[in-house]
């Protein structure tokens, strides 16, 4: 390999690696705020949806109390 | 003067237990001494480590000998409870870490006194033309070796880690020991310069600073 | 930290261009030197990125001391983001030093002082980021890894002077040219803007990381 080869070769590798670091990073932060989006967003649909578990829970109390 | 007087007391202290089971001694002498044939072997019997390169085997020897010994006078401490036991006393932090350090010392040279002389003979290490240089170098190398060692172990066994550990931590921090120890062996050996000189200034700077240092921050260090 | 939604991309931007500047003029600009050839030019991009490696490690090392001080998350979000980027520059630095190596001397290797030091130094703190995968409580990570940043900084002088005890292969010192001169500003005005980048990037990662309760 010639000396122009070498010194690519250098340049090459060192902007790849900092590209694919400086990538991976951008992705890992998409992937977190996709994240909190969806807990913003579970978070927001938990206080609208109506407690459909209610009555389910409530009902073995109730047999209970019934038994009683 | 009574923590000069705890320093020796926890030394001994380690020393006693060491002395009834001679569990890690025996370990580590063992251990030393297949590491350099083991070497003496894989390098070949014709001669083609001879002499003053017999110092490099020492020192892996020493090394990995050295991590195990200094995780096991630490872990000492795990049993029973010994190590709360250790702090409520009214002992200094600091001379907790000089009186491991101290007892680790100790056992480091007796591994040494058995695995040199295996290792001289094994590679026709000619040690007449500076026997006190070889003895000081070997003996400041070892001082800072335990000196990270010791730091370290404190760190490291309080967790429960995977080994080896310890020793991916401590070589890459002793490299200055080694490169330093060898410099000046071939100085001394190989052009017979004297013992004064810059790798053994370099030896001398790395014990009084990591002593230093690992004494200021072992306390952090320890958990009961 | 919070930032205004269009700093970011304005920053990565410039620093691409920047980046793409310094790049041609390193190919274009700034001559052949006469009795290394082509090869010489990977010095542009050793030298800042060596110089930044150091700068990135003394973040780490005050962030460590912060921790131990104050023991607060934000230092190690700081060490740690100052490590990963110390280990990414560290590795340039050593990669490209060996390339140069084997055009300068035919080998890929040599125990030379410089060569060494950069190993060495790769080494320490490589076994930082392993440090931390192996120990589990937070807490205990975060003091661990202090202490040992703050004891490998130490070590780093330890480590200079000793590998200026191995034997040099041979001494490089060049004449600059203006044209290799103002080259060689510039990459050392580029790589602590993308090395300072990467930490606030990374730290902002962490941060986020923290506050969304996930893995990072």
């Amino acid at each position: 390999m010639t000396g122009t080869g070498y010194a690519i070769l250098a340049y090459g590798i060192a902007l790849s690696m900092m590209l694919l670091y400086g990538l991976g990073m951008w992705r890992q932060r998409r992937k977190l705020l996709r994240r909190v989006q969806q807990a913003n967003g579970a978070a927001a649909a938990d206080a609208a949806a109506p407690p459909a578990r209610e009555p389910d829970r409530a009902s073995p109390a109730a047999t209970l109390t019934a038994a009683e | 003067m009574s923590q000069v007087a705890h320093i020796f007391q926890i030394a001994a202290k380690d020393l006693q237990i060491e002395a009834r089971s001679r569990q890690t001694i025996g370990l580590i002498i063992v251990l030393g001494v297949l590491i350099v044939v083991v070497l003496g072997l894989g390098l070949g019997t014709g001669g083609r480590v001879e002499g003053m390169r017999a110092t490099a085997i020492l020192w892996v020897a020493y090394l990995f000998g050295g991590a195990l010994c200094f995780e096991k006078t630490m872990a000492v401490e795990a049993y029973d409870g010994a190590l709360a036991g250790l702090m409520l006393a009214p002992v200094d932090r600091g001379s907790i870490y000089l009186g491991k350090l101290l007892a680790n010392l100790a056992l480091m040279l007796a591994m040494a006194l058995v695995v040199t002389p295996v290792g001289v003979v094994m590679f026709r290490f000619d040690l007449s033309v500076a026997p006190a240089g070889f003895i000081v170098v070997m003996a400041l190398s070892m001082l800072g070796f335990a000196a990270v060692g010791t730091l370290f172990a404190a760190a490291v066994t309080s967790s429960r880690l995977q080994g080896g550990l310890l020793a991916v931590l401590i070589f890459p921090l002793c490299l200055p020991l080694v490169i330093a120890s060898t410099q000046q062996m071939l100085g001394m050996f190989e052009e017979g310069r004297a013992l004064a000189g810059p790798g053994l200034g370099l030896l001398i700077a790395f014990d009084i600073i990591f002593i230093a240092a690992s004494w200021l921050v072992f306390e952090a260090l320890l958990e009961p | 930290m919070t930032f205004p939604r269009f700093l970011a991309p304005l920053f990565w931007g410039a620093t691409i261009a920047l980046l793409a500047g310094a790049l041609l003029m390193a190919v274009f600009y700034a001559p052949i030197e006469q009795t290394m050839g082509p090869v010489q030019k990977i010095f542009y991009l050793h030298m800042p990125v060596a110089l930044t490696t150091f700068a990135a490690c003394f973040v780490v090392f005050a962030a460590r001391i912060g921790y131990l001080w104050q023991r607060q998350p934000v230092w190690d979000d700081l060490a740690q983001a100052g490590d990963q980027v110390s280990v990414l520059f560290a590795s340039i630095v050593l990669i490209t030093g060996m390339i140069w190596a084997k055009q300068a001397w035919g080998h890929w290797w040599t125990w030379s002082p410089r060569l060494t030091f950069s190993l060495i130094l790769w080494l320490l703190y490589v076994v930082y980021l392993m440090v931390r995968q192996s120990i589990e409580s937070p807490d205990r990570r975060a003091l661990v890894c202090a202490v040992y940043g703050v004891i490998a900084f130490l070590d780093v002088p330890l480590v200079y002077f000793s590998t200026k005890l191995l034997p040099d292969v041979h001494p490089a010192s060049i004449e600059l040219a203006p044209e290799m001169r103002q080259t060689l500003l510039v990459w050392l005005l580029v790589a602590p803007i993308v090395c300072g980048g990467f930490i606030v990037a990374r730290y902002r990662l962490f941060r986020l990381a923290r506050a969304t309760g996930a893995q990072s």
